[in-house]
Parts: C-alpha cells; structure tokens; sequence
C-alpha cells in the first residue's frame, strides 16, 4: 500500500514543482498581486454586505432601500436614514448616506455594496455554467469526432454568428413575460457563451487526442471516460482558466450594460449597472455646478471598472505565467 | 605553404542574463580559420558551439551579452575587430562576407515570403548597385538598337535615368517616393526580372531540377532537403567568403543529409569559400573538415588536423568523445557524468568533474591552450609544461 | 489551393451558416404566442387591424416546418415585419438609420486600425521599456471600461462642463436649416459630414464633426485596447521566430526585419481578432448610441428591446448576424491572403 502511495507521489512531484513555479511566478508578477488584491478586496465587500450596508427589517436585501420621495440626488453626507425610523422599517443603528443618493432616493452606498454580491454572482453562475456546458460538448465533439463533431460545431457557428449582446437583448425582448427579466439575461448570457469555451475546448481535445501519449494510454487498455479525465482535461485546463477568468469580467461588463439599458433587473435591485442609468438624468447639472451629481455615476462606475479591472489582470497574469512558451523568459 | 588565417577569435567571453542566474556560455574562446579550410567545431548540445557560431556575425541575442575577446575579420593583410565596428559595417558584412546556414531550414525561412522573395532580399541588399548596373547596360544597347522606336527611345532614357540614379544612392528619397506612384513604379519589373534571372541561377546551383517553380513556391511547400537547399542558396547568394554552417544536417533524413554534405562541398570548391562547420557528429567532422575544434563547456579544448585528432587525440575529452562513437560489435562507451549548467560553473578546469585523468590543478586554475605539436593546440593540465 | 478557389469554397460555406441563423431566430420566435408572432409578417399600417386574416394567410396555426418556409419566403422579400417603435416597416426604418450608424464607424474603422497596429508593435519592439508599460496598462484598462460609463464621464466632462461636444446627431440651428420648407439641403449621401460639403456648407459640417467626437472617441478606446494587445503579444511571438535571426544574418536593419518579416507574421492573429472586432463594434455601437442620443440602428435597436418591439428587434439581430457572417468571410479571405498556408485547406 505504501508502495503504490510512494509511486503516486513521486508521479506527483513534476506537476508539484511546477506549480510551486507558478505559485512563485504568480507572487513576483506586479500584475497577478493587483488582480488578486483587488478581487480579494471585492470577496470582502460582498461578505461583509450585511455589516456594512444593512438592510432594514423586512426588505428583500437586494433591493436599495428608498429613503424618501425626492426625485433628484443629495449629495453624500453623515445626515442619518430617515427610514430608520420611518414607521415599520428601523435599524438598531443610525446609517447616513456615505455616497450620497441617487434619483428616487436610493441609497447609493447599499446599491454598490450589494452590488458586489450581485456581480460576483452573476459572473460566477454564468461563467461557470458556460464552460461546463461548453467543456461537456466540445469534449465529446472532440473525442469522438465524425458526425457528432460536425453537428455540434455548425450550432455553435450559428450562435457564434451573433455578437453576444444582440442575442442576449433578442431573448430578453422575447422571453420577458414568462421569465424575469433578470433571469433572461442569465440565461441568454450562458446561451451566447458556451459556444466560445466549446470551441476551445475541443481544440484542445482535438490537439491533445493526436499526442503519442494518449495512443499510449489506449493501448494500454484505459477506457474512454479515464483517457478523458487523465490526460486530456489537464491538458486542456490552462487556456481554459486563463478565458474564465477573463470571461468573469466580460460578463459582467455585459450585464452592466444591459441594467444600463433598462433590460436588466427590475427597478430598485442594487445593480451597479442600474446605478450608472438612474444617473443619466444627473450628468448635466447646472452651467455653474456642472458636476453637482458627479457622485451618482463617478462612484458605481469605479466600482465596476475596479472589479472587471480586477479580473482582466488576473486572466491576464495568468496567461503570461501558464504559457510554456513564456514561462521561463 | 602556410595558408592565411582569415578568422581568428582571441578570448572570446559571453555571458546570459537569465531569470535563473548568469550563464557563462563561452569562456575565453580561442579559434582561427584559414583561407579555404573547412574547420568543425564540435561538442556536446550545449556547449557554446552555436553561440559561437552567432557571435561571429555579432548577432546574439538578449539576454546574451558578449563581454570580452576579439573577433578579427580580415582578407588580404588587413584585419578588423568585429567587436568594435559599428553596426552599419557588421550589416554590410552580414550575408555578403559572412554568412550563416540555420539548423532548422524550415523555421530560417519566413512563411508568409516566397522562396524568390527571400533569396532576392540578400541580393537587393547587397548587390542592388550590381543589378541596377546590368539594367542600365541593357537598357543602353536598347537606345542604341536601330530598331526602336523613338517613343520607347525617350522611355528608356528615363528608365536609364532613374537606375543610373539608383545605382549611386540607392535609398535615396526620390526613388522612395516614386516607387510609391502607380504607373510610374513600373520600372521596377525591370529591376526583378534581373534579380529574378539570378535568383533562378543561385537556386540551380543547390541542385534542385526546377529551379523556376520552386522560387514560387513558399517554405511549407518545400521538403526539409530542399528548405535546407534554399537556405544554402539564400547564404551563398553572394559569394561570401565565410559560411557558418550550424548543424545544418541535424533535422533531415539521413539520405538527405549525404546529398547535403556533398552539396556543400562541392560548393566550397566553386566559390573558394571557408567554412565553419558546427556539428556534434563526429562521422561528419571525419567526412567534411580539414582541422577540428572540439569545445565543451563554453571553452575550446582542442584543436589540430582532423588526422592528427583521430590518430593522436590529446585532451582527455576527446579521447572520450572518439571512444564513445558507436561501433558494431563493440560496447557502447559513454562519458560518466552529465553536461555541467553553466550557471555556476566549475572553477579551474570545466571538465575536472568527470575526467579521468585530474589532478589538483585542474580544480583550481585554468588551464591555457598550449601548441603541443605543430598546429595541434590543447588546453589542458597534462600537457602544461 | 489558390485565393480564388479558397474564396469561392468560403463563400458556398456561408449559406448554411445563413440558414441556420434563420433557423435559430425561427426558434427563437416560436416560443411567442401566436398573437405576438403576426408582428413579423406585417408590412404596412393598413394590416395592422387585420391581424386574424394574417393568421390564416400566413399560416401561422399550421406546423412549424410550413410556418418557417413561409416566414423565409418573407425574408427573400425584404419583409421583416413591423416596428411599433418606428411606427413603420422594420427593413426601411433599419436602413434609413444605417447612415448614422455608418458614419461613426467610418471615422472609428482607420483610427482602431492604425492606432492599434503601431502601438501594438512598439509595444513588442520596446518590451519592458517605460512605452511599453504605459500601453500595457492603458490597454488593460481600456478593456476593463464600461464603455457607457465611459461616454457618461466624458459627456459629463465636456458637455456639461465644458460644453464642446454635445450629444445627438445636430444641433438645433441645423435641424431648423434642415427640415425647414424651402431649404436648399439635399441629402447625398446621409452623411452628415460628406453630405455638408457637398452641399457647401461647412458650418454643417463642423457641427457634425463635433457632434462626432465623444461616440467615436469611446468606441474606438475599447477596441482599439484590444487590438493593442493582441498586436503586441502576436508581435512578441513573431519576433522570438528563427527567421528572425535568419533576416538579421542577411544583414538587414532593424527597422526592415521588423517591418518586413515581424509585422507580415504578428498581424495575422490581428486578423482573425478582428472578427471579434467587428462584434464588438456591433454592440458597442448599441450602447454608445443610446448614451449620445445618436440616431442609429444601435439605439434604435435598444429601444426597441426595451418596448418588447419583437420584430424589430428579431430583425435586427438577423441583419447584425448576416453582417457578421459576410465580416467574417472577408477576415477570413485576408486571413488567406496573409497567410499562404492556409490557402491549401
């Protein structure tokens, strides 16, 4: 037993001593350290959501709380909630508006801090639901080939042939009554995605598939499903890694825009994307004051591009250390 | 009779910055290359041999820097330090006196460019005076023809105009900007067509039967024979007087290889040029070489007449070398131990650690290169006397 | 192979992907009832009260198959059914707004291209240097911004704080000057700018220029970001090539290897991201319209999303998808002309 146990180690220790490279390239590399801190910052935020922006008592935590009925934006201000003690709805606290409010009275600084669990969810759940579906098909076009590859690879050309924001929006225009709008976006998102990993994947599969050391392992009698798993996904898994987590940051650029668009979550949700279209109105304030409202679209955008921002230089980071070619530069 | 060193490299050093630590790729490398000789270099994969190769046309790349030694270059009685010259001399020696044939033909060659165009950008580079000369001398005999018309007289006479003008300057910047002009820039199908004619020539000297279809063709279209053809073709293009040839045999057939190896040689008896034959074969240093020069290590250990190094090899490496040559019927034989990372080298002697014969200098100092016989140089502790 | 060949096989390999698009709109539409889906057949503000008349007619309680042949049948024709945004027929209000549209990616095409290139490869030539830095990290934030936040900055900025460049497509003086009874303006071409010269008028045409600027600044920001990097880690790769050092020992310059020999190389990933390119100018354009108010096919597109106005929205997304395809084949035939190898099969 002990035997087998010291064989898989040793197996083991290449993989091992290259990861521990990259572990130490990704620790040098100034980017990987910003993208890290900065999703890190966000992981932060979106746990300490209820701490930090509470919700009052008996409102759906993702939707911001109204505080008032005056149609323009006031300004950030330690002035507390009025709705903490507006009948029915308190907080054991007195909250204040530190950014200050947007049009309708929401409060600015819940919709960015719930935001961020927002976004993170909806980036996750639609990258993470593309590329297993993407992984499923294009590993099974890859591998088994002949008429299964063809079908599949002509629907994603068709999927592929529309820019993603136009299928997502058709969807949207189509689905709502029965779906939320919401959950539209989610699903046409996942929709006009998995095509993108699809093809990655079995580009893999299909390079990997031809190595001598799959030939090898089929000659020595593993099955399908253990050629698959063994040799094929690890192989595969770089570029992969590399697309999602840059792909996180494109979603939720894509879902932004969409809120911005008004095709997105219904009015109130803490949507960053939302934040940026209540302020529309705002942009153009008085010829003496012209940037009176800076705080309505100045503070949510940097909240998204940080996060997307965040992303881009992990993928990026990423890419630059798990290239072979790059790697030892 | 003493025939002329052309190329002599005194002490050479080169250094590599890398991620991992500073590599001593060659360390005081000392060589010569006389007129018309072929001299192999020869030693292990990672030895120096193909940096020595490069920086004999001063073209290492970063992180390579090269620190120290001389490179003299020189015909006729007068030499020139390769190092010191500024990088307009080493461009215009580049691929017209010294020229280099690629390991790899097939990644040497551009795959976007046609064979024709790659072989004629040396000849643009280096002999455009030369062409536009032969332009205009035509273009002469076609104004004094009888025959011609005076309209096709008066266009010729421009034509003329602008090769003769191309043929004082030729990146002069009225000639950029009328090459630019659609109609006007035809008169550069004169100037291709010449080139074209002698690309064809060169292309037929390497052997290849269809020398017009392959200038056509693009790299991926060509056999690894033939890529390394065309490499050669590329390199001797303008009759160079050195031809560095790196391993060019290593990654073809093994019946290709015996044409190649011919191919060069012949070669070398019609242009007289010399070459430095980079190999770690030493079958082919026995077929092709007149003197050799075995190096490990970043270092060169030995050198003398290929006779002189497999009847009476000196240095304990190469008796090693030769010993391990497969032959049928014998044991295979090979050097204990593996080839040291130059990174943190070995004081004294770079190869103390697995030969046979140390002695306690050998671990401490250098050892320098000694003239133990007429033309045979070794640089090692046992003959340091 | 051949370009010809190559082109002609690219060409035939464009309808099926064209009828499948037509396929998965068709499916898309399907799930409407049937009272929604009349909105596709409906050509003229005459039908709109006929709608049950157009059930029968067009067969849309009948099987699928017989459904989808008739609706192809009005696509051939130019049919895409009826906008109630635009109160018209879908096909004519797209096109009357492709001028618009048109002209801002007149101006953002060469400027993307160019800026990108040599940027790119500066950026690989210089690596590790100051410029090289300074790109990298514009670039990454570049693709990092949303690009409707970007335009409400700017219109915040030098709009409503400077006042330079306003949003829309004209300023009130020249909408008068336009649409005024016995105006001497003739409409050209539909863009604004060509169409101002043409008619002499160059007050017109620097109106429209500054109308230009901020959606063109921003569209071309994000992709010309992307173009950036693709440019510069294609460079990057070219230059590691042997050829590379082959060049060099021919004894050319610098300045050549890299022009001649590097550039041919790293720009053909340029080429096949361009694809991409034009995908995101696509939806790019959608919400840069709607952020400037500027009458195109992207706002047009946005609205009609949001009053649930399916069949302009099917129609639009059939034409981008159509664009795209025909964009694609044209990447792909300068793909081939770059690249010999591909032209083999």
């Amino acid at each position: 037993m002990s035997k087998k146990l010291k064989e898989f180690i040793t197996g083991l220790q290449p993989t091992l001593r290259e990861l521990k490279f990259s572990l130490y390239r990704l620790k040098r590399s100034p980017l990987s350290i910003m993208g890290f801190s900065i999703i890190g910052f966000f992981v932060v935020i979106a746990l300490l959501a209820p701490m930090l922006a509470p919700t009052p008592l008996g409102d759906d935590p993702n939707m911001m709380p109204k505080d008032g009925f005056l149609q323009w934006p006031l300004p950030p201000s330690n002035v507390p909630m009025r709705i903490s003690t507006y009948g029915g709805k308190y907080f054991q606290q007195q909250f204040a508006h530190p950014f200050g409010t947007t049009k309708s009275q929401y409060d600015i600084f819940y919709g960015c801090i719930w935001g961020t669990r927002n976004a993170f969810r909806v980036g996750i759940w639609v990258t993470f639901t593309s590329l297993a579906i993407g992984l499923v098909i294009g590993i099974f076009a890859g591998y088994y080939g002949g008429v299964i590859d063809e079908l599949m690879m002509r629907f994603t050309d068709i999927i592929l042939a529309f820019p993603g924001l136009i299928l997502a929006m058709a969807m949207v225009a189509v689905l709502y009554p029965a779906v939320s709008r919401a959950d539209a976006v989610l699903l046409a998102l996942v929709l006009v995605g998995w095509p993108g990993y699809t093809r990655v994947i079995r580009g893999e599969v299909l390079r990997v598939k031809t190595e001598d050391y799959v030939e090898a392992a089929k000659a020595v009698g593993c099955s399908d499903l253990r050629t698959i798993f063994k040799h094929v996904i690890p192989n595969s898994i770089y570029p992969i890694l590399i697309i999602a987590s840059l792909d996180i940051g494109s979603v939720v650029l894509t879902v932004a825009a969409l809120s911005f668009l008004n095709l997105g979550p219904p009015e109130g949700f803490a949507d960053w994307g939302q934040l940026i279209a209540f302020s529309r109105n705002f942009i153009i304030a008085s010829p003496q004051d012209p940037y009176k409202y800076w705080y309505t679209y100045i503070i949510p955008g940097i909240f998204i591009f940080t996060f997307v921002l965040g992303w881009n230089l992990l993928g990026d980071a990423l890419r630059d250390i798990l290239d072979p070619t790059l790697r030892r530069k | 009779m003493e025939k002329e060193i052309i190329l002599n490299i005194e002490d050479l050093t080169l250094r590599f910055y890398t991620y991992e630590g500073i590599v001593e790729a060659l360390d005081g490398v000392n060589l010569n290359l006389k007129d018309g000789e072929t001299l192999g270099v020869v030693g292990e994969t990672g030895c120096g041999k193909s940096v020595t190769g490069l920086s004999t046309l001063v073209l290492v790349p970063p992180p390579g820097k090269i620190e120290g030694g001389r490179i003299f270059f020189g015909t006729e009685g007068k030499s020139t330090d390769l190092l010191k010259r500024d990088e307009a001399f080493l461009r215009s020696i580049r691929g017209k006196d010294i020229s280099m044939i690629f390991q790899d033909p097939r990644s040497a060659l551009n795959p976007v460019f046609t064979v024709e165009n790659q072989i004629a950008e040396v000849l643009m580079h280096h002999r455009i005076k030369e062409f536009c000369g032969n332009v205009v001398g035509r273009l002469e005999k076609e104004i004094q023809n009888k025959k011609t018309g005076p309209l096709k007289r008066f266009i010729y006479r421009l034509e003329k105009n602008i090769f003769t003008r191309m043929q004082k300057n030729p990146k002069s910047y009225t000639l950029r900007i009328l090459s630019r002009i659609p109609i006007i820039n035809r008169y550069k199908r004169r100037l291709k067509k010449e080139i074209r004619e002698e690309v064809v020539k060169v292309i037929r000297e390497t052997e290849i039967s269809d020398p017009e279809r392959v200038a056509d063709m693009y790299p991926h279209e060509l056999s690894g024979g033939m890529a390394q053809r065309v490499v050669i073709a590329m390199a001797l293009a303008c009759n160079p007087t050195i031809l560095i040839a790196d391993e060019p045999t290593t990654n073809l057939d093994v019946t290709v290889q015996a044409q190649i190896l011919h191919l060069i040689r012949r070669l070398k008896e019609k242009f007289g040029s010399s070459i430095l034959y980079i190999t770690h074969d030493m079958g082919i240093i026995a077929e092709m070489c007149d003197r050799v020069a075995v190096m490990y290590g970043g270092v060169v250990c030995e050198i003398a007449d290929v006779m002189e190094i497999f009847k009476n090899p000196l240095h304990p490496y190469t008796k090693a070398l030769l010993e391990s040559i497969p032959r049928p019927g014998k044991e295979l034989k090979s050097i204990s131990g593996i080839v040291p990372s130059l990174i943190n080298p070995l004081p004294g002697c770079r190869f103390h650690d697995r030969c046979q014969n140390t002695m306690e200098t050998c671990t401490k100092i250098k050892p320098k290169m000694i003239e133990v016989k007429k033309g045979h140089f070794v640089q090692c502790h046992l003959y340091a006397r | 192979m051949g370009l010809r060949t190559y082109i002609i096989r690219r060409l035939l390999f464009i309808i099926p992907t064209i009828l499948g698009v037509c396929l998965l709109i068709f499916a898309v539409v399907q799930i409407l009832p049937v009272e929604r889906r009349v909105m596709l057949f409906i050509e003229d503000v005459k039908m709109i009260g006929a709608k049950q008349q157009i059930i029968e007619i067009y067969g849309l309680n009948q099987p699928a198959y017989v459904q989808f042949v008739k609706w192809m049948g009005e696509l051939l024709r130019g049919n895409l059914g009826w906008s109630e945004v635009a109160n018209s027929a879908v096909l004519p209000a797209i096109l009357d707004r492709v001028p618009a549209t048109a002209e801002i990616v007149i101006f953002c095409a060469p400027i993307i291209i160019l800026v990108g290139i040599t940027l790119g490869t500066i950026s690989a030539v210089h690596r590790d240097r100051p410029l090289d830095h300074a790109t990298r990290t514009l670039s990454i934030m570049g693709t990092s911004l949303p690009s409707f936040w970007i335009g409400i900055v700017l219109l915040a900025v030098f709009y409503g704080g400077l006042g330079w460049f306003p949003p829309f497509r004209f300023g009130n003086e020249v909408l008068l000057y336009i649409t005024s009874p016995g105006t001497p303006w003739r409409r050209y071409t539909g863009l604004m700018t060509v169409d101002a010269l043409l008619n002499g008028q160059l007050w017109i045409f620097l109106d429209s220029l500054r109308h230009l600027v901020l959606p063109v600044v921003v569209l071309t920001l994000i992709q010309t970001a992307l173009i950036v990097r693709v440019m510069r880690s294609s460079m990057l790769e070219s230059l590691g090539k042997g050829y590379i050092t082959a060049a060099m020992a021919k004894g050319l310059t610098q300045k050549e290897v890299i022009n001649k020999h590097a550039r041919r190389n790293a720009l053909i990933p340029v080429v096949t991201i361009s694809g991409l390119l034009i995908a995101g100018m696509l939806t790019g354009l959608i919400i840069t319209e709607t952020v400037f108010d500027f009458p195109g096919i992207g706002s047009f597109a946005a609205q009609a999303a949001i009053r649930l106005d399916i069949a302009a929205v099917l129609g639009y997304a059939l034409l981008s998808a159509i664009v795209f395809v025909v964009a694609n084949l044209i990447v792909d035939v300068m793909y081939a002309y770059i690249d010999p190898r591909i032209r083999l099969g």
